[in-house]
């Protein structure tokens, strides 16, 4: 029933069924943890704000921050709230929304099977009505206010202003005061029919267990549920242009030190699971070498006063979108941009074969390492999973990593033209 | 359940603590090296500079470049430094994680490179003139930017106003008119004094044969030192003579609401399993009083937390609301807390705050930062029982010792951090 898919390098193995509904289970027991964990995802996240209704077959546009709304409001049980139940049996439970995944999961060490259960028992019964869809926009509110006060979070979220036209990833995944006031329990219950089938989603377990015994009760459990028969979704994404919508955005907050952040949009977007994920890392890799504490362009800068050791950059490929997103504190932004992105430009000089081996390396490690958290893995594997990617293959694309592809990276990614960039100063 | 792991103590020739333990679980081995300094505000800001001014280059690798280059090269090893405060310690912490062979293609002895390593860049540096200098500026600026984060600047300005006349008052990283007054000549010295005779202690974890580890650790991190016994730096304060109300105004959008209390309780005392049990039902999981109340019945705020300090014995409860919310909030806030006074503690919040600390602790034994955490703030405090003892303690907390401790919990400082008068959100 179990299929095994072994590793001998990370000495681990990997265990999977498709269950008849369309949920993917995936499993990796881990011996000698005293925890498990669990987590319950869906390809859902704030991104997928237009759809075709699968009942009317019409074209819909949901209120920005819905997905995460419902997040939220999962929680609610119709007798009792899930995180009581979880109270009940010691487990500790959480939820998350980015732009593509909704997650719940808990960890436990006790009475795993029961509170696996609970997990799946609480995501397959919504139980919306008005009067706890009004009392959570109180709670959203806060939450968005929180993000409001942190420069860190508006320097980045500028930044995506200014790269994309329509792209709903420019879009705060709790949406905003507004468009949450528009959420009602329909709208609420349209996004959960479609996007909460069996068949969009993913059950990952890992930790200290019995396979066979927990994919019994998984799989008891889903028979005792009725779901119509997986059709997919029709998700509609706005055409994006290639080009960014605005070079610079600047806003002022209190700040003791400005804040930036330099962005280049990406105009490659492969479908192909393999290649994006390959595409992915090699342009982390790309800019480790560039501007990474590695390099002498950092080394420079930091000697220089104009940057600090907040500085970091970070990579990703959505659907339909892509960008390399870079920053930190800075006193001089406006003497730090013209000598950042000359730097970046002059670049293609440090790639080497020595550094590429030495950045292989690098990376392998630090994959490697993500497997001792569990929640890290747990986290990284849907992420992988719902762009195509089994997380156990990545070690593999690290070590085919060639000086060619980070050259022919660099040739895509480092241009002027493509770049944004976003500051907070205090006037 | 499951074994839960213990460290095994070892003191080398020139009297380091070393605690070493083996756990097959890692893919990682971690070494850390902590250092432990009595907190003063005439003291911090010089304390906490030295670590950063080492990470900047040793003899052997003279810019932080070629040390980056260095840990890359033992695939992706990750070096951290970290300055916390515990009680009225100031703790330099220096971290460095490598992945175990065992996964590797290439079998290199990462873990041996990797000691040496940490050994150069504390023992070994370069301290240059220019490296103080700049990093001078760097900390300057990390102090300072303390209020680009609102919830933490409002947490640390209540600790401020709550220990005033206390060294527990002064941020983790100093104050910015003692770090100018710093320069190579005072940090050098300030720096060889401190590895000569500041109380040191090494952690290293992960799959491994302990005995060896403790002989590579000994023959490796062999310089002049002088042991002095751990001593916790901490005056535990329990007298409250008056409550104060602190307000302040900055251009925030959310109300950042405080409150300290005075425990007197610490890790070292009996009191506090039960203690763990109280903050635990006040305001820690999602069947809290607070998260309950404050959040899913009032529905006034995100987040309504309570956490322990548990080497000065202090307790915090934060909350961000709307501004025009204040007194509403503050007033629920505290009826939870006279609540659990009056015994108010159903069969569920105790029952269920007891497995989620267990859950919690047996979590811990899976991570190996955690582990060495717990593990030093129990020497700390002069009390460094094993995971199981710790949970074995926590079973037999009974609700009466909970409502005795509930007896002792004093309101110390409420701060308020709110919108200025008469501004829009956008400073205008």
């Amino acid at each position: 029933m179990l299929q095994v898919i072994s590793n001998a390098i990370l000495r681990e193995q990997l265990l999977t069924a498709k269950l008849n509904n369309g949920l993917t289970v995936y499993m990796l027991p881990r011996p000698g943890f005293n925890k498990q964990y669990a987590i319950f995802a869906t390809n859902y996240g704030s991104i997928d704000n237009s759809f075709i209704n699968p009942a009317t077959g019409q074209e819909v546009n949901v209120p920005d921050g819905i997905a995460h709304f419902l997040e939220h409001k999962l929680f609610v049980g119709e007798e009792q709230d899930a995180f009581s139940r979880f109270a009940q049996l010691g487990a500790s439970a959480n939820a998350y929304t980015n732009y593509v995944n909704t997650a719940y999961l808990f960890n436990s060490s006790e009475k795993f099977e029961d509170s696996l259960e609970n997990l799946l028992n609480f995501v397959q019964s919504p139980f919306f009505n008005e009067e706890n869809v009004e009392k959570e926009k109180g709670i959203i509110a806060q939450e968005i206010s929180m993000y409001d006060d942190q420069p860190n979070y508006q320097v980045f979220y500028n930044l995506l202003q200014g790269l994309y036209y329509h792209h709903p990833v420019k879009i705060d995944i709790a949406g905003t005061l507004a468009s949450i006031e528009k959420i009602n329990k329909e709208l609420l219950y349209l996004c959960y029919n479609t996007f909460y089938h069996p068949g969009n989603m993913l059950l990952f377990l890992t930790g200290d267990f019995n396979p066979e015994q927990l994919l019994r009760t998984i799989m008891d459990n889903q028979q005792s549920k009725d779901y119509p028969k997986w059709k997919g979704i029709k998700r509609l994404i706005p055409t994006e242009p290639a080009s960014v919508y605005k070079k610079v955005i600047k806003e002022v907050m209190d700040v003791s030190i400005p804040l930036f952040q330099l962005g280049f949009k990406e105009t490659k977007l492969p479908v192909n699971p393999r290649e994006l994920v390959k595409q992915e890392i090699t342009s982390e890799m790309l800019f480790e070498i560039l501007v990474g504490k590695g390099s002498k362009l950092y080394q420079t800068l930091y000697e220089q006063g104009l940057l600090d050791d907040h500085f970091h950059y970070y990579y990703t490929l959505g659907k339909g979108y892509g960008y390399l997103a870079m920053g930190g504190e800075s006193r001089k932004p406006e003497e730090l941009y013209p000598k950042l992105l000359a730097g970046l430009k002059d670049g293609e000089k440090c790639l080497k074969e020595e550094v590429v081996q030495r950045q292989i390396r690098q990376f392998i490690g630090d994959y490697i390492e993500n497997f001792n958290s569990l929640s890290t893995l747990s986290a990284e594997f849907v992420s992988y999973f719902f762009r195509g990617i089994n997380y156990l293959d990545i070690l593999e694309i690290i070590r085919g990593i060639k000086l060619s592809d980070l050259k022919e990276r660099f040739k895509e990614l480092v241009r002027e033209e493509q770049a944004v960039s976003s500051i907070i100063t205090s006037d | 359940m499951k074994e839960v792991i213990e460290f095994t103590h070892y003191q080398s020739k020139n009297q380091l603590d070393l605690f070493v333990c083996n756990n097959p679980k890692f893919k990682t081995n971690l070494i850390q090296l902590f250092i432990i300094e009595p907190l003063s505000a005439a003291k911090a800001s010089k304390t906490a500079l030295v670590p950063f001014v080492l990470y900047r280059g040793s003899q052997k690798f003279p810019s932080r470049r070629d040390l980056k280059i260095r840990l890359d090269q033992l695939y992706g090893a990750d070096l951290t430094i970290s300055v916390t405060k515990r009680g009225e310690n100031q703790i330099l912490g220096f971290t460095l994680e490598v992945v175990n062979e065992e996964f590797l293609p290439e079998k290199e002895p990462l873990l041996e490179q990797g000691m040496k390593l940490l050994f150069e860049i504390i023992f070994n540096p370069l301290f240059a003139e220019g490296f103080v200098e700049q990093e001078k500026d760097f900390l300057k600026q990390d102090i300072v930017s303390l209020i680009n984060d609102k919830y933490s600047y409002s947490i640390q300005r209540c600790y401020q106003e709550m220990c005033k006349q206390e060294p527990f008052g002064v941020f983790k990283l100093g104050e910015v008119d003692e770090l100018e007054k710093i320069n190579q000549g005072v940090l050098y010295r300030y720096y060889q004094e401190m590895i000569n005779s500041s109380y040191m202690a090494l952690f290293v974890i992960g799959d491994l044969a302990e005995e060896r580890v403790a002989e590579q650790l000994e023959q490796i991190f062999s310089f002049r030192h002088r042991q002095p016994s751990l001593a916790n730096n901490t005056t535990v304060v329990s007298a409250v003579n008056q409550t104060k109300e602190i307000i302040e105004e900055l251009n925030v959008r959310q109300g950042k609401l405080c409150l300290g209390f005075r425990t007197a309780i610490t890790r070292g005392d009996s009191a506090y399993y039960p203690l763990l049990f109280y903050n635990g039902i006040l305001g820690s999981f999602p069947h809290s009083k607070l998260f309950q109340n404050v959040r899913e019945k009032e529905g006034l705020a995100y987040y309504a937390d309570s956490y322990l300090e548990s080497t000065k014995g202090l307790l915090m409860i934060t909350s961000g609301i709307d501004f025009p919310n204040y007194e509403r909030a503050r007033e629920i806030i505290l009826l939870q807390v006279e609540q659990i006074k009056q015994g108010q503690i159903t069969d569920n919040e105790y029952q269920w705050t007891k497995k989620a600390l267990l859950n919690r602790y047996r979590s811990v034994a899976d991570a190996n930062k955690a582990l060495s955490s717990h593990y030093l703030l129990g020497l700390i405090n002069h009390k460094t029982e094993s995971i199981d003892q710790f949970m074995k303690e926590l079973e037999q907390v009974t609700k009466e010792e909970i409502i005795e401790v509930a007896q002792k919990i004093q309101l110390d400082t409420i701060y308020f951090l709110k919108k200025e008068e008469g501004k829009d959100a956008t400073g205008n």
